[in-house]
């Protein structure tokens, strides 16, 4: 792999009889999400200062495009601090300030040669990417806590910074909320190209937008890996802790987990296996979900995705099962089921469905909605990742439809 | 009246056209919308055109099969063929960043079906394609 954008090296911090940081070793990529997980109160909120310089490590390095950060000249520092922002934990927004004050604060901060008129067109441009048209002179107070976030966001985002560390940024926040979140992020992230690095609780719904996942444990990095790799790591600790941190729904759709969708497959394939009882997976995805956050919001685009899983399960049986395995991506495995009940399914869903069970009340917005969904029958022996892939792909039985 | 139509014809361009005139001789009596008819003439045209240019490596004729079923508010169009393996789904769908002109090269047909509230769906089985179309209305 290319050398990490930030690399921590056998890092150390103590405070008082609490070492708090016990020989980190972390990297971290450039254009990621990583995400970084472990227990309450064991450092990392302090992992985080650490990368933007607030705390100095007692021993090892932390290192920047493989220069180490004590090596440089202030000015260099200087430099590489405009690059980052943060986000906090409880959005820190300034209460005397209004929300455009709060937004071009950073400008102001770290270019003061830029002309008013620059920042007053930057402080507008994030505002309508972050919804926040038309309470430029409201104060925070005055906010929900959804929107706080957004202002926070946007805030964070205005320097158009290369790397953004997020502090749990869903604290406090329900489920569509929760999720509308953590779907701009992941917007922001692809479309901004930043490197992100988040701490999060939100299990299993972080690993939907992360590259990366890191859990930090008794002051060390006890794993690092892909989401999938942590999901199916071996270590016990890191088992109990995600399972333990796992909701037994997923937040959003009160579907399964992915993790408790794939425990469902094992038992259909054993069902398979020993008894020849067949069964099919189906893969729908909300495809147009980025048009659909653009145009509407992340909210209505998490709205969107809860609705759909509403109305898939009210049209499953007893013996079906169902979960959310990605921000746009919902499986259904049907039991005693071959490919036609499957497809009898799909076309069942794709008749019935209309956008006004998305959408309530009057003056609708206008709302375009594109599913597909994969099928696949189960095989003996199939592994469940080969299953999936089957059904998602466009060689198998595959429908599109589209739904206004 | 009957409320399904099924044809079977050779993979030959010269038998297209006659096949669609069966199509609409089925659908006229029906007082269908417009918009309807059109779209199901448009895309209808548009994959048999395709099967039949690129569908084949060989001399040979071969059969190709088009079913049309009417229900009060839908209509729903199936197309078999022992072509090539080809899903049409791949094609993308519109990308609103692109001319018209560049839109039509993508499949006019299976732009303007899906512009309507429509599913489709495409499987093979053994050595066939099988493309299904409903257009709800």
């Amino acid at each position: 792999m290319n050398q990490p954008l930030i690399q921590f090296d056998n890092v150390y911090k103590r405070f008082g009889a609490n070492q708090v940081l016990n020989g980190v070793n972390l990297s971290i990529y450039q254009g990621e999400i990583t995400t970084i997980i472990g227990m309450s109160g064991m450092g990392k909120s302090v992992l985080l200062k650490h990368i933007i310089g607030l705390l100095k490590p007692d021993s090892g390095r932390i290192l920047y495009q493989g220069r180490p950060l004590y090596e440089m000249k202030r000015a260099d520092i200087d430099k590489l601090k405009a690059k980052f922002s943060y986000v906090f934990q409880d959005t820190a927004l300034f209460d005397s300030m209004s929300v455009y004050e709060n937004i071009a604060l950073p400008l102001k901060e770290a270019t003061s040669s830029l002309p008013k008129d620059e920042i007053r067109t930057r402080v507008q441009e994030k505002m309508k990417l972050f919804d926040l048209e038309g309470i430029d002179h409201k104060y925070p107070s005055q906010l929900s806590g959804g929107m706080k976030k957004r202002v926070a966001l946007a805030r964070a985002l205005v320097t158009e910074p290369e790397i953004v560390l997020f502090d749990e940024p869903t604290t406090g926040l329900d489920p569509i909320r929760k999720s509308a979140v953590h779907s701009m992020i992941s917007d922001y992230q692809r479309r901004l190209g930043f490197t992100g690095v988040v701490i999060s609780h939100d299990i299993p719904d972080i690993f939907y937008i992360s590259q990366r996942v890191a859990m930090l444990e008794g002051g060390k990095i006890r794993f690092e890996g892909t989401p999938e790799e942590i999901q199916q790591a071996a270590d016990e600790i890191v088992q109990q802790f995600i399972q333990g941190l796992e909701s037994p729904h997923d937040a959003l759709t009160g579907m399964a987990t992915h993790a408790q969708g794939e425990r469902r497959f094992q038992e259909e394939m054993a069902r398979l296996q020993s008894q020849k009882i067949t069964f099919s997976v189906i893969a729908l995805t909300v495809q147009n979900l980025d048009e659909i956050n653009e145009k509407l919001g992340h909210v209505a685009g998490q709205t969107v995705v809860k609705t759909l899983a509403s109305q898939v399960k009210k049209r499953l049986e007893i013996t079906d099962s169902c979960s959310r395995y990605g921000m746009n991506k919902i499986m259904v495995v049907q039991h005693n089921s071959k490919m036609d009940r499957a497809r009898k399914f799909c076309i069942k869903l794709a008749r019935e469905l209309r956008v006004s069970d998305f959408i309530e009340g009057e003056g609708q917005p206008e709302l375009e909605l594109w599913i597909t969904a994969g099928l696949a029958e189960a095989r003996e022996g199939h592994p469940f990742k080969q299953v999936l892939e089957e059904a998602e792909s466009k060689d198998s039985t595959y429908f599109e439809f589209r739904i206004d | 009246m009957a409320n399904t139509l099924s044809i079977s014809f050779a993979n030959d361009m010269r038998e297209l056209t006659h096949v669609l005139q069966v199509v609409n001789v089925f659908l006229e009596p029906r007082e269908l919308q417009s918009k309807l008819v059109y779209a199901v003439n448009l895309i209808l045209e548009e994959i048999l055109m395709n099967i039949i240019r690129y569908g084949y490596d060989d001399e040979d004729s071969h059969e190709i099969e088009v079913q049309i079923e009417l229900e009060e508010d839908e209509v729903a169009l199936t197309v078999r063929d022992d072509g090539k393996e080809f899903n049409p789904l791949t094609i993308p769908g519109p990308d609103r960043s692109k001319s018209a002109m560049d839109r039509i090269e993508e499949g006019l047909g299976l732009q303007f079906v899906r512009h309507m509230r429509n599913a489709m769906e495409y499987r093979r089985e053994g050595d066939r394609n099988i493309l299904s179309i409903w257009i709800f209305v």
